[in-house]
């Protein structure tokens, strides 16, 4: 199943993180971003945080203990942008 | 004017009852009951035999208590920078308990009699560790008296700027710049200590809507500041601090402009306490003033000697980083002078980096580095045959996943390289060192399509030769022409200027081309050899493309002067 957001998401990630080596096809819309699975850290969190609530227009609490599951993965931050802006 | 500050020994004593000391989950934290709290806990730790406890927790408040009541009960209080599987490893060769937010603290004793509050020893002992530095973390010991020393340098550098606001902050309390702005300057002047580490910008600018605040922050968070964040309601925010790394001047002024007041950057390193500050976007000037009592000083090789009051013996302390002093006795700030780069202000060994990369077998030779105007690492890897074996098999993305997780698994992610070169050889002077330079071009934009070449032969200091293979699916093979591919002369020129990069140092500016011939056609599968001389005086690179067949193509690149 193809999804245009999650297809949408991971472009605005390899581009916003500028992750050369990766491309769309090598991120699993299921995978971990964090840790274990594409690695990225707090600091891609945030940069990643500035650049999906510019492109969706959507409001992102930092401080919302909610915020971490959204980012939990692709597919989870296509539901999050989704829902969201519904 | 200033705030009084509490005196040292009597901290716990003296904290007035009924004034809010700290907000935690919501709710007001008294003096009265943070001495209930320190007491308790203090009495719980005087009845565990530990004297070396490692001190973790998310919130300030309870890291607070808990620093206190270890002091309290005449215990070591190690603090690392967070409660990681591998931290907690590292930490199990210092201490024999571990209290807080860890997945399995050490079971303190109930029913015990609070411990009441007296007077601090001056010699207690905190131990922290180097900021996010990979490899083997540093541990510093710092006293009491030496903390509180430089407590009082804060305020009576900066706190008359500060009214009565309270404190919030978007660094972590588990490092010295936090654990210093954040709760131990507020404690101790009687400020209130906003207990969450915030992420959100827009968190502490409600806070600032709603009364007078000081905000202790980093470049990492000031650099990234949302465009809407609503500065115009914040009109509580009463100073923003800076520290970890300077404030790229972009961010500095933007900031300035946005929240009406230019950062407080404070500079300075776990080991020797703050340094010195500055305000740029207030100031017209970047340079930094030493705060009061510090005093920097010409060293050996080029090293500035730093004097401090918060050094206690190891004085003087040579720096790290190249500083130019100027005669008003401000000074600025240059790059590192060892190995160490900082990373969004998290020092990391690239020698660590190396080993982590050397450790696998797939890897032949590595180096780190920082490419320029990047924060994120690169890596410039020789593979060994197993590499190549892998690389051919599974592919390259393949092998760069294997080896970031492997190095996610030794090193703070942030360390992880996020480039990578592989490369036959290293880019070799004739006298067999890697220059910087050659390591450097490899990550310039303009380098992402040349290929790779083998070991380099120099003939002469100025001359050298390399062997290039010519790979079939090269990009420009396809199109050019239909039916009979052959490597266009554009992209040889191109090739022969971006090696020589590797080897010498060209002027960035563009260059005229003389003597342009084309013998032979290049096709796929070619075993080149390229010859490029460099003849600086003149500003004239020669290239010349050979391969068994006879000479392909040759041309001098003279460069023009640069203006």
């Amino acid at each position: 199943m193809s999804d245009h957001l999650e297809q949408e998401l991971k472009e605005l990630i390899i581009t916003t993180l500028d992750l050369e080596e990766i491309g769309s096809d090598d991120i699993d819309a299921g995978e971990p971003l964090f840790g274990d699975g594409l690695g990225l850290d707090s600091i891609d969190a945030l940069e990643l945080g500035l650049a999906i609530s510019k492109r969706y227009d959507v409001k992102i609490d930092a401080d919302d203990k909610t915020t971490r599951e959204h980012f939990a993965s692709v597919r989870a931050l296509a539901d999050f942008v989704r829902n969201t802006r519904a | 004017m200033s705030n009084t500050l509490l005196s040292p020994p009597g901290l716990l004593l003296d904290l007035p009852d009924q004034a809010v000391l700290a907000m935690h989950a919501g709710e007001p934290r008294h003096g009265q009951r943070l001495r209930q709290d320190v007491a308790a806990l203090a009495g719980a730790l005087a009845a565990h035999p530990a004297r070396d406890w490692g001190l973790f927790h998310d919130h300030g408040y309870p890291a607070l208590v808990a620093l206190l009541a270890l002091w309290q009960s005449g215990k070591r209080a190690w603090l690392p920078g967070n409660n990681q599987p591998g931290t907690e490893q590292a930490l199990g060769r210092h201490c024999q308990a571990l209290l807080g937010d860890w997945p399995r603290p050490t079971a303190l004793p109930t029913g015990t009699v609070p411990l009441p509050a007296g007077p601090l020893d001056a010699d207690a002992e905190l131990v922290i560790f180097t900021s996010g530095s990979s490899g083997e973390p540093q541990a510093i010991s710092k006293r009491y008296r030496q903390l509180f020393d430089e407590v009082a340098i804060l305020e009576q550098a900066f706190g008359a700027g500060l009214g009565g606001a309270a404190f919030a902050g978007t660094v972590s309390h588990q490092h010295i710049y936090g654990l210093l702005f954040r709760l131990l300057w507020p404690l101790a002047s009687g400020r209130t200590v906003h207990s969450e580490t915030l992420q959100d910008p827009a968190s502490v600018l409600a806070l600032a809507s709603a009364g007078e605040l000081a905000w202790v922050a980093s470049p990492a968070h000031l650099k990234r500041l949302p465009d809407d964040l609503p500065w115009a309601s914040a009109g509580g925010l009463q100073a923003v601090f800076s520290s970890g790394g300077p404030l790229p001047e972009d961010a500095a002024l933007a900031l300035a402009e946005r929240a009406g007041q230019a950062a407080i950057e404070v500079y300075g390193s776990s080991e020797t306490g703050g340094i010195a500050w500055r305000r740029q976007g207030a100031d017209n000037d970047d340079a930094w003033t030493p705060l009061p009592g510090v005093r920097l000083e010409p060293g050996p090789r080029g090293a500035t000697l730093l004097r401090s009051p918060h050094l206690g013996e190891s004085q003087p302390w040579p720096l790290a980083d190249a500083i130019t002093l100027r005669d008003d006795g401000r000074f600025h700030l240059g790059a590192r002078l060892d190995r160490i780069v900082k990373v969004e202000e998290k020092r990391v060994s690239l020698s660590a980096v190396e080993q982590a990369l050397l450790a696998d077998p797939a890897v032949a030779e590595a180096r780190a580095l920082q490419p320029a105007g990047e924060q994120r690492l690169g890596a410039v890897l020789v593979l060994s045959a197993e590499g190549e074996t892998l690389q051919r098999e599974q592919g390259r993305a393949a092998l760069i996943r294997r080896l970031r997780q492997r190095l996610a698994a030794n090193l703070e992610t942030i360390a992880v390289p996020r480039r990578w070169r592989l490369v036959a050889a290293l880019p070799e002077t004739g006298q067999g060192k890697v220059p910087m330079r050659a390591l450097q071009a490899l990550f310039k934009h303009s380098q992402a399509r040349l290929p790779e070449p083998g070991d380099a032969h120099w003939s002469a200091a100025d001359q050298v030769t390399v062997s290039l293979g010519v790979a079939a699916d090269l990009p420009w093979f396809s199109g050019h022409f239909p039916g009979q591919p052959v490597l266009p002369g554009v992209v040889q020129i191109d090739w022969a200027e971006g090696l020589a990069r590797r080897y010498f140092e060209l002027p960035d500016g563009g260059y005229r081309l003389q003597a342009l011939k084309f013998h032979d056609l290049i096709l796929p599968g070619a075993e080149l050899q390229l010859t490029l001389q460099w003849q600086a005086s003149t500003g004239t690179l020669r290239f010349a493309f050979r391969s068994r067949q006879g000479p392909h193509s040759s041309a001098r690149l003279v460069f023009e002067e640069p203006r």
